[in-house]
C-alpha cells in the first residue's frame, strides 16, 4: 500500500519511513505542508498521515485541498494538541482518524490497518468459526474448544479471545483491548488488562503444552502459533 | 506621563465649566432682563406724568394769555427740556412749535413718544395737538454695558470653576499615580505585594480591595502551579535517570542482541510510563483551563459503573473482593470521563481493600441536583491527615504501599477532582473505623 507522511520533524518522519516500510508499505515522505499538499493531491496514494503543525500551510490547509480536489483518500491525523476542538475539527473536515502525540507505533499501525481496510472492496462473509491450531471458537454460539475440551470463559474473556483470534499474528496494545473488548477510551492507570489476560491465559494455555496468547513486553499481547 | 495628562479631569473641568457658565449666565440674563422691564416701565409712567404736566402747562397759558402766552411759555422752557423734545400742532394740523431737532434736542434711536391735545379755545381752530419724545439713550447705554459686564463675569467664572476642577481632580487623582507605581514594582517574584493607600478614599478602596483579592488568588495559583511543575519535574526525574543510564550502560560495551534488546524493552516501558504521566498532566491541565464536560444524552450511571465493574472484574477477582453496585440515577454525564472517574476509583480501593470484603459503588441523588457517587471499602484507615490530599496531584498515601507500580503514578484521583469539576462537582473522601469511602458529586445536566 502506497502511504504518504507529511511530518516536519525529520526524525519522527524518518522513523514512520522506516517502520511503516518494514510492514510492507511504500512511503513518501513530504517536510512541509506545501510538499504535502502538492503530493496527496497530485500523487495516488492510499492513505495520508498527515500531521497538524506544518511550515507553509497545517494540516487542516492541506486536508481542506485535499478535500476540494474530489480526493477520498483516507486521512490519518497526528498532533501533538490533544485539544477536543482540534480533534472535532480534523474530523468535520473529512480527517478518517487521528492519533495525539505520544503514541506506540503499534497503535498507529493497528490504525494505519483498520483505515486501509475500510477503503478494501468487501471479501466474503466474516467467518462465524474461527481455528487456530487446536484452538476453535464459534463466534454465534460463543464458545470455545482447545483440543476438543471445552473452555471456561466468562463473556469478557470470549470477547478478548475472539478479538485476538479475529487479528491473530498482531501485536494489540492494551490501551486497544480496553477500547475494544470494554469500551474504555481512556489510558487506564491500573494493571486491568495484564489481569484479564493472564486470567484468560490460565484457562487458555496452562492446560496445554503448546501456548497462543504471548505477551510482548512493552507492546501488547498476541495470539499466534510459535515453534515451541 | 502624569495623570493631569489623562482626559478625566480635563473632561470634568471642561463640564464643570460649562455648567458654571450655564447656571451664571442663565441667572444673569433673566435678571438683566427683569431689569431692563422695570426701567422700561418706569420709563414709560416717567413720560406719561411729564406729558400730562406740559399739557396742563399749556392749557392754562392757553386760557390765560392765548397762542402768544404758549408760544413764549413753551419757549422759556425749553432749556428744561433737554434730552426731549416738544412738537405741537395746530388743530388744522399746521404745525405750531417744535424744539430744534439739534443740540440738548437731539434725539437718538432710544426714544419714546406720547401724544396728546390740549383744549385751547382761544388759540386757532380751539385746540392744540402734541406730541412729546423723551430719548433714554442713557439707560440704553447703561443696559448695553451691563450686559458686556455680566458675559465677562460669566465666562471669567466658567473659566475659574474649570481650572479650579482641573487642579483639584488632579490633586484627588494624586493617589492612583501612586497606586501605579506600587503596581509597577509588582513582579512575578514577589506575588506577597498588596496595595495600600496613604490616605484612603472610599472610590478608590473597593479597587485597591478588588486588586488585592486578585493578587491573593495569583499567589495562590501560582504557587499551586510551581509546586505543580517541580513536582512533575521530580517524577520525571527518577524515569529519566533509569532511561539515560540504562542506555549508556547498554552502549559503553558489546552486548548480546538479547540484552539489547532487553534494554530496549525496558527503555520503551519507561517511555510509556513517561507518555501516560504527560497525558494525564494534559488532561489535568485542560480541566484547570476550565474546559467542560460533553454531557451525552441521560443515562443510567449504574449501568455505567457496571460496565466499568465489567472491565475490573479480573483484578477485583484476584484480589479476593465481591462487589455490589447500589442505587441509580438516571444524569446526562460525559460517559467516558464519567467512566474513567469510575475506574480511577475502583482502581484504588481494590489496591487497598481487605481481601474478600466487599467494594460498593453507591449512587444517590443529592439535594440541588447534585449526584453522589462514592466507592466504599473496607481495609486499613487512611489517616485524617492524609484525606484532604488524597485528590492532589502525585500524593500517594503510602509509597511503600504502591506495589503493582508500573502504570500508577499518583495522579489518578487528581484526574478524579478534575472530572467531577468538569461536570461542576467536587470530591469526598472519609475513613473511619477501616471503613474508606472516596467518591466525587456532579451537577446532573
Amino acid at each position: 500500500m502506497r502511504i504518504l507522511v507529511v511530518e516536519d520533524e525529520i526524525k519522527l518522519a524518518q522513523y514512520l519511513h522506516k517502520g511503516l516500510s518494514e510492514n510492507g508499505h511504500v512511503v513518501d515522505l513530504a517536510h512541509d505542508g506545501i510538499e504535502g499538499r502538492r503530493l496527496s493531491v497530485g500523487g495516488d496514494y492510499d492513505l495520508v498521515l498527515l500531521d497538524l503543525m506544518l511550515p507553509g500551510v497545517d494540516g487542516f490547509g492541506v486536508l481542506a485541498a485535499l478535500r476540494a480536489a474530489q480526493r477520498n483518500t483516507p486521512v490519518l491525523m497526528l498532533t501533538a494538541r490533544g485539544q477536543l476542538e482540534d480533534r472535532v475539527r480534523g474530523l468535520e473536515q473529512g480527517a478518517d482518524d487521528y492519533l495525539v502525540k505520544p503514541f506506540a507505533f503499534s497503535e498507529l499501525l493497528a490504525r494505519v490497518g483498520a483505515l486501509l481496510r475500510r477503503g478494501a472492496p468487501a471479501g466474503a462473509q466474516p467467518a462465524t468459526q474461527l481455528r487456530l491450531g487446536d484452538l476453535e471458537i464459534d463466534l454465534v454460539s460463543r464458545k470455545a474448544h482447545r483440543a476438543q475440551q471445552r473452555l471456561d470463559l466468562t463473556a469478557k474473556e470470549f470477547s478478548l479471545l475472539a478479538l485476538l483470534l479475529r487479528r491473530r499474528g498482531q501485536i494489540l496494545s492494551r490501551t486497544v483491548l480496553a477500547e475494544q473488548v470494554w469500551d474504555m477510551n481512556f489510558d487506564s492507570d491500573t494493571n486491568v488488562v495484564e489481569v484479564a489476560v493472564r486470567r484468560l491465559r490460565a484457562k487458555l494455555d496452562d492446560p496445554f503444552a503448546a501456548k497462543l496468547l504471548h505477551t510482548v513486553r512493552g507492546m501488547g499481547y498476541v495470539l499466534e502459533e510459535r515453534p515451541a | 506621563m502624569t495623570l493631569c495628562s489623562h482626559s478625566i479631569s480635563r473632561r470634568l473641568a471642561r463640564k464643570l465649566a460649562l455648567l458654571t457658565m450655564l447656571v451664571i449666565g442663565g441667572l444673569f440674563l433673566a435678571s438683566w432682563l427683569s431689569i431692563g422691564l422695570l426701567v422700561k416701565h418706569k420709563n414709560a409712567e416717567d413720560l406719561r406724568s411729564r406729558t400730562a404736566l406740559i399739557a396742563d402747562v399749556i392749557g392754562l397759558e392757553a386760557q390765560a394769555g392765548g397762542e402768544a402766552a404758549v408760544l413764549a411759555r413753551v419757549q422759556s422752557d425749553a432749556p428744561m427740556r433737554a434730552n426731549t423734545r416738544l412738537q405741537l400742532w395746530r388743530a388744522d394740523g399746521q404745525p405750531f412749535y417744535a424744539d430744534p431737532a439739534f443740540g440738548p434736542h437731539a434725539m437718538s434711536a432710544h426714544t419714546r413718544s406720547e401724544v396728546f391735545s390740549v383744549d385751547a379755545p382761544p388759540a386757532t381752530g380751539g385746540a392744540l395737538r402734541g406730541r412729546y419724545t423723551m430719548d433714554f439713550e442713557s439707560d440704553a447705554r447703561m443696559g448695553r454695558n451691563w450686559a458686556i459686564v455680566l458675559i465677562v463675569a460669566t465666562l471669567l467664572a466658567g473659566a475659574l470653576v474649570g481650572f479650579g476642577t482641573r487642579w483639584h481632580v488632579c490633586r484627588q487623582l494624586l493617589p492612583l499615580n501612586y497606586l501605579a507605581a506600587q503596581t509597577r514594582a509588582i513582579s512575578p517574584r514577589q506575588l506577597d505585594q498588596r496595595l495600600s493607600l496613604a490616605d484612603p478614599a472610599e472610590e478608590l478602596l473597593p479597587w485597591v480591595e478588588q486588586f488585592n483579592a486578585l493578587m491573593q488568588r495569583l499567589e495562590g495559583a501560582y504557587a499551586q502551579l510551581e509546586g505543580f511543575n517541580a513536582d512533575v519535574a521530580h517524577e520525571l526525574r527518577t524515569p529519566l535517570t533509569t532511561l539515560i543510564g540504562q542506555t549508556e550502560l547498554a552502549l559503553s560495551r558489546e552486548r548480546s542482541g538479547e540484552s539489547l534488546r532487553d534494554t530496549l524493552v525496558s527503555n520503551l516501558e519507561e517511555t510509556q510510563r513517561l507518555a501516560a504521566m504527560v497525558n494525564d498532566m494534559l488532561f489535568l491541565s485542560q480541566a484547570d483551563r476550565g474546559a467542560e464536560a460533553r454531557r451525552g444524552l441521560p443515562v443510567s450511571l449504574a449501568a455505567l459503573a457496571r460496565q466499568v465493574v465489567e472491565f475490573h472484574e479480573a483484578p477485583l477477582e484476584d484480589a479476593g473482593l465481591l462487589l455490589r453496585v447500589e442505587g441509580d440515577v438516571t444524569a446526562a454525564v460525559d460517559e467516558p470521563l464519567f467512566k474513567r472517574a469510575v475506574s480511577n476509583l475502583l482502581g484504588n480501593a481494590t489496591r487497598f481493600a481487605q481481601r474478600g470484603s466487599t467494594v460498593v459503588i453507591r449512587i444517590a441523588a443529592e439535594p440541588a441536583e447534585q449526584v453522589q457517587v462514592v466507592v466504599q471499602n473496607t481495609g486499613e484507615a487512611i489517616d485524617a491527615q492524609s484525606l484532604p490530599r488524597l485528590f492532589d496531584r502525585f500524593f500517594r498515601v503510602d509509597a511503600s504501599r504502591c506495589c503493582d507500580g508500573l502504570q500508577h503514578h499518583g495522579l489518578g484521583l487528581a484526574i478524579v477532582a478534575a472530572i467531577a469539576r468538569m461536570h461542576a462537582g467536587q470530591t469526598l473522601a472519609e475513613s473511619q473505623g477501616g471503613v474508606t469511602r472516596v467518591g466525587f458529586t456532579l451537577a446532573t445536566g
